[in-house]
């Protein structure tokens, strides 16, 4: 049977803020890296210079600033300065810990509040998301009016965002229990998601589609909610915890009916997932079951290459541009398995330039710093396509669909180009 | 509390106004104390800068300092922010003037390796940008991905391969300065030569006492067409150590040689495995650089050098190969980090006393019960030892620091070699330095931000003074000299030679004659002053070394030269171009200012970030600043006479271009001159315009594959070392011409038309020209006043024209009062007054 070899030692201890911040010796490594600094060269948008602002507030308690909150919300926890960190500063944790502080302690303007509030119910949502995705649509024509009122600047980037083709209730991916098609060796179950299964079912589908094929059985469960990450990134951490909850609920017992792996086909997901451990570690029901299902939590490109694929059935003669998410590449770690299994399945791979940027998409970054976002993109697709590629394949939705708005070239999610090759299923995106 | 009140407006005018004055550039503050600024200090909640300025250009760096000047405000400068010693820490009430943003690469000049940049580009953005074009900037600090050049002008930093090619000091050309008062002070020009004093080397090092840095001509290395390294390990470390020596002996000049101990390797192998022994007490990581030839020697020449201390462990051939084997020694500060907090030293000593150094670094450590481990560079003397702590037992590990400073100190060596004091060793300095070197130290300083107690020196008049000679025996009589003999100004002199109807007293050194300080190994010597330069060139010779630069021979034979007296005229010489100037060879000094005091600057080891480097402004100060009693030099392995190459055909633009390409073959070029045809008729070297190449022998390809002829030594020397002379330019109608480097070759061949002869050396901008029948007139119409001086020969002066003379140096009439306030040596009025 199949090894998840995870780290035996996996954390699963809350860090202690206060010892994160002492642990940075403020060398200012970090600077140079961080997509922020790069765009606005202030010392402040740094992670060295957030990590000083942070120090008030956490060290000493005192309630932030509308200075430090706003440098703080131009971070776009990308963690690329964890990479590069010469003494292991645990940024995420940091960061994560002074939003909920600023949520908790900070009165944000009437609107940037109520933004950030709909962000936080929708988003989420599918439901809701369907609903408002219509009604936004109706009102896409104001985008351009809206840009010009700066406090509204986050509601024009969010309209042009919706993709004008409705997506359709029956295209939607319905939960349930997938057979592997061949020998079986692993069942794995594949989270729902939220907004992924709305704009683009076509990623799971794909994932299951292969992993079926390997001879992997997939569970889609039913009740599963969406993973947290969009409210932890915003401050609201008890929500997040509640739908951390939520989830062990619904996974655990399948957990106990025996799961190798839960696979994870949005990496900015994966990283809240494989952080419910230390989430809840201080949560005494929920502890060892949260850090038991962190601890089988895999990308889909981790577990894929922990596996024996079936052989090829297409010959792919086409040029990828890898766009590596920050949260796989930094938070997560996993660099060289996208690279591999493309190579592995025949793709020619190409190595855009700067590869350590963010794409400016972060999650609802874009929505809400559209002008930081904006310059990132337009960055990041001038060095995806330099190359000329046929495709560019990565593994975060967010960021296919925030750098699909200032490129031509079409995007996929990796899995959709695995599957073509060893399933023979074309991605659409593809024609 | 209304006292508070009242701050708080004030502020938000003073901030305001100042934003006001500066519209386009972000000025933070307004209503808040920036935290973001607060790095390296973090102690006290609430204190941080005033307002913070993110200048643009040099006029806002100018704007922003007169306006605080005007408020009374001090000024902190600051570029990235990634120094080691607190040199930004927060104070409160300042104004920080950040450099960062000034990221514009102003000029690039591919065929003479020289760009111009703004002060907040990176230092690795430089060797990015330069790249494609076969060039990198060489000083390498271990934060060259954020630092900036400014901060890297200011720190005088460099890194492991200062040995080769030295540091930030000896890669600037020209500075833009902001001083204190917001005047502008530029020095240098892009145009190398430098006559007299270079104010360039005082400020390298400041740590921006002195001014903030806005603009630098850096000077360029070629990259070598290949690279090599070698991991040899020892069983134990002296045997670590006498190898390097032997490689250094050996003339090999390795791109960087380090040592570390086993503790290290196996830490730099948990970050990142490259291959380093688990068990081995001692490492030795040799990087080399230079054609793949030359290369394949050297690696035989290092197996051949192990044999009998240690055992090669591998060999890396290629660029990849190479910084693959380096990788994991490249981790180290992530290593040290993972494994617990450390404090870290970067004290430098000769090399001949680093094992001395390397024990008493185990004993101190040992007897305070702290766990350490080592690195030293093998080729300039650094050693970095981390010292582990647990946490709050900081204070502990530090004094343990401190007691490795100082014993450095005691060796003979630096507090610090790499990072500087910043405010993190301000304390130790008075150690290094007597109070009368701060002293001096603190006047000049004083004097560039134009403190108005400082006196100005009135230049002497003629006839005021008596006259008289001079012979001291020792350093103190000099002293006693020029504090008791009042009525006299003096002229110092080498051998005791008098200038005729000079109306001055010799102060002769003739008799601070003899060696103070000779150990082949370290690389160095250190001499009195008045010992003879053909005594010194014997002595080294005997133990097969040499003085790395050119000396003015002529002047020698003339007067029987001496070492103070080649240090105070520091000649230009065709080798400067190639970074083996006589300032790049002179690492300390002991001097009598004129006020008697008996200072001493600089540190015997070659590479120093302790204290103002005032040594390498000196030279070239011709007596007029002080009287030297002693000199610390560079020396390198004698490989034998240079050899000469002429090469026929070459029109005066593709001059430049045929160096570059020469250099980036890996030719170790140290000279470069350009005849036109008339000239190289003249000198019977061919019949048309020829280039010659001075090679440095020993280590390199076989030299037939070079195009051109060898020109026999008998005929090479007297070009190289007397070029007026050889010339014959100092005696016909003649002028020097100083433009910027890129334009030589195209003024050279407007020139040529003329059928004149003209000389050309390569970077320096440097043109002679001679012609029987050519006025100024017609000179400046053929450059298109495209020079920025032009010295003419006194024949070739035509009435009351323009006469376009250096300018004197800036430097010099600056810091003189500092030196010599009551004008004890001499210092002709024209010098001061000539603008």
């Amino acid at each position: 049977m199949l090894q998840i070899n995870k780290d035996p030692n996996n954390q699963t201890d809350v860090p202690d803020p206060k010892e994160i911040l002492r642990s940075c010796i403020t060398c200012g490594c970090c600077n140079d890296i961080c997509p922020t600094f790069t765009v606005l060269n202030d010392e402040n948008d740094g992670p060295r210079g957030r990590i000083n602002l942070m120090r008030d507030m956490i060290e000493n308690g005192k309630a932030p600033d509308a200075h430090t909150v706003k440098h703080l919300d131009r971070c776009l926890t990308c963690t690329a300065c964890q990479t590069i960190c010469p003494v292991g500063v645990d940024y995420m944790h940091l960061i994560d810990k002074a939003r909920v502080e600023i949520e908790e302690n900070y009165t944000r303007p009437f609107l940037d509040r109520i933004i950030r509030n709909m962000l936080a119910d929708t988003l989420p949502n599918p439901e809701k998301f369907l609903s408002k995705m219509a009604l936004a649509r109706r009102f896409k024509w104001t985008a351009p009016l809206l840009e010009v009122v700066r406090p509204l600047r986050p509601l024009a980037a969010l309209l042009k965002s919706v993709p004008s083709t409705p997506p359709r209730r029956e295209d939607i991916l319905q939960p349930g229990y997938f057979t592997a098609k061949s020998k079986q060796q692993a069942k794995v179950l594949i989270p729902s998601g939220c907004v992924q299964k709305i704009i683009d079912s076509d990623i799971n589908r794909a994932a299951i589609d292969l992993l079926t094929a390997a001879g992997v059985d997939v569970v889609l469960p039913e009740n599963d909610k969406c993973c947290g990450a969009l409210e932890l990134h915003l401050g609201k951490s008890e929500r997040t915890l509640q739908k951390a909850r939520d989830n062990i609920d619904v996974w655990y017992p399948l957990l106990e009916e025996g799961l190798d792996a839960i696979v994870i086909t949005t990496s900015g997901c994966g990283t809240t997932i494989k952080d419910y451990g230390s989430l809840l570690a201080k949560d005494p029901d929920y502890a060892d079951r949260a850090a038991a299902i962190a601890n089988i939590a895999l990308d889909i490109t981790e577990f894929l290459s922990r596996i024996t694929l079936p052989g090829p059935i297409v010959q792919p003669d086409i040029e990828v541009a890898y766009h590596a998410a920050c949260s796989l590449q930094h938070t997560q770690r996993v660099k060289f398995e996208p690279r591999k299994l493309l190579i592995d399945a025949g793709f020619k791979l190409q190595r855009p330039r700067d590869e350590n940027m963010c794409c400016g998409s972060a999650g609802t970054y874009s929505f809400l710093q559209p002008e930081i976002a904006g310059e990132l993109q337009r960055r990041k697709a001038d060095s995806l396509s330099e190359g000329k590629p046929d495709v560019i394949a990565g593994g975060n939705l967010g960021c296919l669909t925030h750098i699909s708005q200032a490129t031509d070239i079409p995007l996929v999610h990796t899995v959709q180009l695995l599957a073509w090759v060893y399933t023979g299923k074309k991605p659409n995106a593809l024609g | 509390m209304f006292d508070d009140m009242r701050l708080v407006v004030w502020r938000r005018t003073f901030v305001g106004d100042l934003q006001k004055l500066l519209p386009h550039c972000e000025v933070l503050g307004q209503d808040r104390t920036d935290r973001a600024f607060q790095t390296f200090g973090r102690l006290g909640s609430d204190a941080g800068p005033l307002a913070v300025v993110y200048a643009l250009s040099t006029s806002d760096v100018v704007a922003a300092v007169q306006f605080c000047r005007r408020h009374g405000i001090t000024v902190l400068p600051r570029g990235a922010g990634t120094n080691l010693t607190r040199a930004v820490s927060k104070q409160n009430g300042v104004v920080v003037i950040c450099t960062s943003r000034m990221r514009q690469i102003k000029d690039f000049d591919p065929a003479n390796g020289l760009i111009t940049v703004q002060a907040g580009v990176r230092n690795q953005a430089v060797s990015e940008y330069v790249g494609s074009e076969g060039w990198f900037y060489a000083p390498d600090p271990s934060s060259r991905r954020n630092c900036t050049i400014g901060g890297n002008i200011a720190t005088n930093s460099g890194g492991g391969m200062c040995l080769r090619y030295g540091t930030t000091v000896n890669n600037i050309v020209a500075l833009t300065i902001v001083l204190d008062d917001g005047r502008l002070l530029e020095t240098g020009s892009a145009a190398l030569e430098t006559q007299g004093t270079d104010l360039a080397t005082l400020i390298c090092g400041s740590e921006g006492q002195a001014g903030i840095v806005t603009e630098a001509v850096l000077r360029l290395t070629p990259q070598a067409p290949d690279r090599s390294a070698a991991l040899v390990a020892f069983a134990d470390r002296d045997s670590a150590l006498k190898f390097g020596s032997r490689i250094l002996a050996s003339g090999i000049l390795p791109r960087q040689l380090d040592y570390f101990d086993g503790q290290v390797a196996a830490m730099c192998e948990a970050v990142c495995p490259s291959g380093y022994p688990k068990h081995s007490k001692a490492l030795v990581l040799v990087d080399l650089a230079g054609s793949r030839e030359v290369l394949l020697k050297d690696c035989k020449a290092i197996k051949a050098l192990s044999e009998g201390l240690g055992r090669v462990i591998a060999f890396a051939t290629g660029p990849e190969k190479a910084a693959a084997l380096w990788r994991g020694r490249e981790r180290i500060y992530l290593g040290a980090a993972r494994a617990g907090r450390y404090v870290m030293t970067d004290s430098a000593v000769p090399l001949s006393q680093l094992g001395a150094l390397l024990t008493e670094i185990d004993k101190l450590c040992e007897a305070a019960g702290l766990l350490h481990m080592t690195t030293a560079h093998l080729g300039d003397g650094t050693v970095h030892s981390f010292i582990f702590h647990k946490a709050g037992a900081e204070n502990e590990a530090e004094a343990a620091a401190n007691a490795i400073r100082l014993k450095s100190l005691r060796l003979g060596g630096t507090l610090t070699a790499e990072y500087g004091i910043g405010s993190a060793l301000r304390d130790l300095l008075p150690k290094q330095f007597s109070p009368d070197d701060l002293r001096l130290q603190n006047r000049c300083i004083a004097q560039l931000r134009g403190a108005s107690h400082v006196a100005r020196t009135t230049p002497h008049q003629s006839g005021n003074s008596s006259c008289a000679s001079f012979e001291p025996q020792t350093e103190q009589e000099v002293s006693d000299i020029l504090r008791l003999e009042s009525a006299h100004v003096f002229r110092p002199s080498g051998n005791g030679a008098q200038e005729e109807k000079s109306d001055v007293s010799c102060l002769s050194a003739k008799a601070l004659d003899g060696v103070t300080r000779y150990v082949p190994r370290d690389g160095t010597v250190t001499v009195r002053a008045g010992m003879r330069v053909s005594d010194l060139t014997a002595l080294l010779g005997e133990n097969g070394q040499r003085l790395p630069f050119d000396l003015p021979t002529r002047r020698l034979a003339q007067t029987e030269g001496t070492i103070g007296g080649i240090v105070a005229l520091s000649a230009p010489s065709p080798r400067d171009a190639f970074g083996g100037g006589l300032r790049d060879a002179i690492l300390a000094a002991r001097m009598v200012t004129g006020l008697g005091e008996c200072v001493a600057t600089g540190a015997g080891v070659i590479k120093n970030a302790s204290g103002l480097d005032l040594i390498k402004f000196l030279a070239g100060s011709r007596g007029h600043l002080g009287f030297f009693t002693e000199v610390t030099l560079r020396v390198t392995v004698d490989q034998g006479p240079d050899i000469t190459k002429a090469i026929e055909g070459i029109a005066s633009k593709d001059f430049a271009p045929m160096v570059t390409q020469a250099l980036r073959a890996g030719w170790p070029v140290s000279g470069a001159l350009h005849f036109s045809q008339e000239l190289a008729r003249k000198l019977e070297l061919s019949d048309s315009p020829t280039m010659l190449l001075r090679l440095t022998p020993g280590r390199w390809g076989a030299i037939s594959r070079l195009p051109g002829f060898r020109l026999p030594d008998d005929r090479a020397s007297p070009i190289w070392n007397r070029l007026g002379q050889a010339l014959d330019l100092d005696a016909s109608p003649s002028w020097t011409i100083k433009c910027r480097p890129d334009e030589a070759g195209v003024i050279a061949e407007r020139l040529d038309r003329t059928g004149g002869e003209i000389l050309q050396e390569w970077r320096r901008g440097l043109l002679r020209f001679a012609h029987p029948s050519f006025n100024e007139a017609e000179i400046i119409e053929k450059t298109l006043r495209s020079f920025t001086t032009a010295r003419a020969h006194p024949a070739c002066r035509i009435g009351a024209g323009p006469n376009h003379s250096y300018p004197p140096p800036v430097g010099l009439q600056l810091l003189k009062p500092a030196f010599d306030p009551h004008g004890r040596f001499w210092l002709p009025c024209q010098n001061l007054t000539n603008n």
